[in-house]
Formats: structure tokens, sequence, C-alpha cells
């Protein structure tokens, strides 16, 4: 049923495979999550044209599907003479999608901190943005982690979009054997094996991360 | 037909057809994943010693 | 209490592992062994059926492409396969088309899913491993795709840090590959994918049968191919492993369409000339 072998003879390929889509899960990760706290104090300043940028980019990201926004970046931005290749486009792709669904949950965790912080903070003498940065933004955190760590989850496995534009991931590299092996089940066994290897250790982490700020309290 | 490009009554009329589909593939999906999930979460609490385990781990390695 | 449940779930997984583990180089014996029962097998099931299931391209402009506007597949491949459903039926529209890719043909041919495979395939030693082939009913080669004016003239000016686009699950990686060593083709899911990376500038050049580029080239005036055929690329329909009755069957069609003349005037048709002396 499995051919082990398969694995073996085609061991580079989905080495390289595992590796890209390591780094494109890590850049887009940090990426997203820059930006997403960018948009999402965007959405809630007191400055009216920020917010409607930060509405207009999350109603727009969020909405369409991941592969529109990779195609963004890799057959709309050569019309404008910017050539990026599958992998740099798939990655900017995953990370501008992902971060807009990051920027709604901590709006929304921001929004979920009582609001008497906020004016006490101020109360205090501090601007805007040190009040953010010291009180609101830390306890906004606290509940925003759970369904971060989830978008991260969604991440990881939506990298596979690189595989259609070339972007060198495993899932390309998992079509590549399938197409030279002919054993269509076993090359997509260790393709799902080894999104395992890379998901279920994500899964269980960001559990553990929840129990203990659950703690924390 | 290539002086409106994509835009042209053919391929708009191939688009909506295409859209068409999205629709009815996304209320299938809509309808029967809630269905499906609604079953599968009951089965994993139900806590039927072979069977909730075996939907557990489904769940978590498909999610 | 977290700790007994995942240790319920890793048993659970490590079970499996060692079901998989064990299940392993098993190999395709399970399948073949019903299908030597019956030698007639596809070809009955065919005529019984009445309706013949041929999987083509629907993105490969000359050989098998989907008309937006009418819903119509149009070409070389379908023309042949119009005529073998004549054959067998009498009546070419007792014809099911089915769309496939380089990459989902073998797959769909050995699950069932469709009789035959008429979608511009080259034949292989490695994939005589895996498949029936026909006699050859098209000879192409494998050629270049060049935006016009571009500095690539032929498979000289390739090095390996061109970059060269290709179509998963086609002859034309491998042999491009070897050609040029150190080469790594940005692979795609289908022609109309790899060319519409072509035309962002993804790539530099897109290689495969020049057939279907020759297409392409109809579909966009600005590229041309570049530089002679470097391989030769004879097309045969593949079919299930082990159906002799079938292969047989259409090897006799081949034939008396090349002597009755049908042949060159798809051919013509399609290609825009007579084909060159068999």
């Amino acid at each position: 049923m499995i051919d082990w072998t398969i694995l073996t003879d085609n061991w580079e390929l989905y080495l390289e495979g595992i590796r890209n889509t390591v780094l494109a899960s890590l850049l887009a990760l940090v990426g997203s999550f820059v930006l997403g706290i960018v948009i999402a104090v965007f959405r809630i300043a007191p400055i009216r044209i920020l917010n409607v940028i930060g509405a207009a980019y999350v109603e727009f990201f969020r909405n369409i599907p991941l592969l529109l926004v990779v195609y963004l970046f890799f057959l709309g931005l050569p019309v404008l003479g910017l050539v990026f290749n599958g992998f740099i486009s798939g990655t900017l792709g995953l990370m501008i999608y992902t971060s807009s669904y990051i920027a709604e949950a901590i709006r929304a965790g921001i929004q979920a901190v009582p609001i008497g912080q906020k004016e006490a903070a101020r109360a205090s003498g501090l601007t805007y943005i040190q009040a953010m940065r010291h009180v609101v933004l830390p306890q906004a955190l606290k509940i925003v982690i759970p369904p971060i760590c989830n978008q991260f989850l969604n991440l990881v496995k939506n990298s596979s979009i690189l595989g259609v534009v070339a972007g060198m991931d495993l899932m390309y590299f998992g079509d590549i054997v399938n197409a030279d092996t002919y054993d269509t089940v076993s090359s997509y066994a260790f393709v799902s094996l080894f999104y395992l290897v890379l998901t279920i250790p994500l899964s269980l982490a960001s559990r553990s991360l929840e129990r203990r700020l659950a703690r924390s309290g | 037909m290539d002086f409106l490009g994509a835009y042209s009554p053919d391929n708009l009329k191939f688009l909506l057809q295409g859209f068409g589909l999205t629709l009815w593939l996304a209320l299938l999906a809509i309808v029967c994943s809630f269905i499906l999930g609604c079953l599968l979460g009951v089965l994993r609490y139900a806590k039927i010693p072979i069977l909730s385990q075996a939907v557990g781990l489904i769940v978590e390695t498909i999610s | 209490m977290a700790r007994k449940r995942i240790g319920g779930l890793s048993f659970i997984l490590a079970t499996l592992l060692l079901i998989l583990a064990a299940c392993s180089n098993s190999g395709n014996g399970s399948g073949n062994s019903d299908n030597g029962a019956a030698q007639e097998g596809v070809l009955s099931e065919i005529k019984e059926r009445g309706k013949l299931v041929a999987g083509v391209k629907f993105d490969t402009k000359l050989f098998g492409l989907k008309d937006p506007g009418t819903g119509e597949v149009e070409g070389f491949d379908i023309d042949i396969a119009k005529a073998l459903a004549k054959k067998l039926f009498g009546d070419e529209s007792k014809l099911e088309l089915k769309e496939v890719t380089s990459q989902t043909r073998i797959p769909m041919l050995n699950n069932g899913e469709i009789d035959m495979i008429i979608a511009t395939m080259t034949i292989t030693e490695k994939r005589k491993e895996e498949v029936d082939f026909s006699d050859v009913y098209f000879k192409a080669g494998q050629s270049l795709l060049v935006k016009k004016g571009s500095p690539i003239k032929g498979l000289e000016d390739v090095t390996k840090d061109t970059k060269v686009l290709g179509v998963k699950g086609a002859t034309s990686i491998k042999n491009i590959e070897d050609k040029v060593p150190g080469l790594k083709v940005q692979q795609y899911q289908n022609y109309q994918e790899a060319f519409t990376a072509l035309k962002a500038g993804q790539g530099e050049v897109l290689t495969t049968d020049n057939a279907i580029l020759y297409g392409m080239t109809k579909q966009d005036p600005n590229y041309e191919l570049a530089g002679d055929i470097f391989t030769d690329e004879p097309y045969g329909i593949a079919m299930k492993k082990g159906e002799q009755a079938l292969v047989n069957y259409v090897n006799d069609f081949l034939a008396e369409l090349k002597s009755s003349g049908e042949y060159d005037s798809i051919y013509e048709q399609w290609i825009g000339e007579k084909p060159a002396a068999q």
C-alpha cells in the first residue's frame, strides 16, 4: 500500500520542500504578526483615515481566496514591472492574507480589554502610544493568543499554496514525486506525514501556551 | 471576441457558470460540514471507548 | 487528565503507523489479480456501455482545447477520439471526454475513470511500465517557446541559471534537465498556467512538445519557437496495462485511419500541413 522506497529515493526533494515550507511559514508568521498589530492599531486609532485604511485592508484580504491574494503578487505585480518568483509571491500572499485575520483577532482582543484600563492609563499621563504599549496591548495579547495560534496553524497548512505557483514547497515536490513515480498514494502519504510533523507540535505547543496563560490570569 | 478580452460576453458567461458552481459548492459544504461537525463533536465528547478517540485522532489530524 | 488523552491518541497513532509500515511493499499485487481473469476486460466494458470515455486535454490549443464560448472541446486528439467512437459504435457522438492533465492522466486511467488517454502523451520506456501504448499516432519533438526578441535562440542558449517553465508530469522536464545539467525547471499544473506564468515574466522560456508550443503561438503571437526540436516525442494512446484486446483494436483502428486518408485530413486540419512520410 505504501512504498517506502519512494521516500528514500526522493528524500532530497522532500527535504528541500520541507525546508522551503518551514522558511515560508516562519517568514509569513513573523510578517503577518507585525502587520496584524499595525493594522489592528489602525482600526482602533482615533484617526479616521487610518480606520478606513485598516477596515478596507481587512475586508479585502479576508474575503478573497488565498490563491487570488497570491496571484496578486505572482501575476499582478509583473504588470507593474515587479516580478517576484513563486516562493516570494507565495510567502507575501500568505503573509498579507493571514495578517488580515490576525488584525481582526487582535482588534477583538484590544476591544475586550475594559475601557477603564485605557482611560486610567491616559489619565495617568501616558500618551496614546504609551498607553497601548504598556497597558492595553499586554492585556489584549492574553485574550488574543488562542485565535492567533489557530491562525498560525492555518498558515502552515495554507503554505501549500506555494505548490501551485512553483514555490518549491513540500506540496510542490509532492506533486513532482507523484508525477515521476506514478505512486499517488505513497507520494502524498509522505507529504501528509511531514505536514503532521510540522503541525502537531505547533498545536500541542499552542494548547500548553493557552493553559499556562489561563493559569497566570 | 478579442476586442473585449476577458470581459467579452462569452467569457463572462463562462465565469458566471463558475460563479454559480462556487455558490452551490459553498452552500452544500456549509450544510454538510455543519451536520457532520455536530455529529463528530457529539461522538467525541460522548467518550465512547474507541470511537471517540478515533474521531479525536481524525479531527486533530485534519485540522 | 490531559496526559491520559494525549496518551490515548498517541497509542492509536502508533498503531496506525505500524499498520501502514506492515502494508508497505505489497505493491500493486492486489489490483492486478482481478484484471487477469477477463482479457476482454475494458474493450467489452466499453462496448456494453455504448460510450467511449476518453481522457483528453482541455487546455492545449490544436490538440484538446475547451472553447469557453461553446463549451465544446476541440482538437487533433478529440478528432481521433471521435473517429474511434465512430468505429466502435458507428456514431462519433457516443463519446465522453474527460479532462486530464499530464499529472492526472495515469491515475485516472488506472482507477477506471477513463478508458484511454488521448492527450499528447509521449511514449517512453518508463511509462510503458505503467500503461500499455498503441502505435504512434503523432510525431512531435521537444522545443522551446520564448517571447519575440528574446536572446535565447535555441537549446544552446539555455544554461542552468535560465528560468525554464514546464508542466508537472511531462517528459520534457527530464529531457531538458538531462541536456542542461544543473537546471531546475519550474513546474506548473497545466500548460495554460505555465503559459500565463511565462507571459507574466516568471520565466524566460517554456519547454514542451513543439505541437503544443505551436498552439500557444496561435493564442498569443508575441511568442515564438526558438531553435530546432531536440528530442523525439512520439505520441501514443495509453490504455490500462494488460488490456491486449483493447490495444489490438486501437492499433487496427489507427492503421485503418492512416490507409483511408482520414488521418491525413485530420492532421492537415489542425497542423496546417501534410504529415511527413511515415
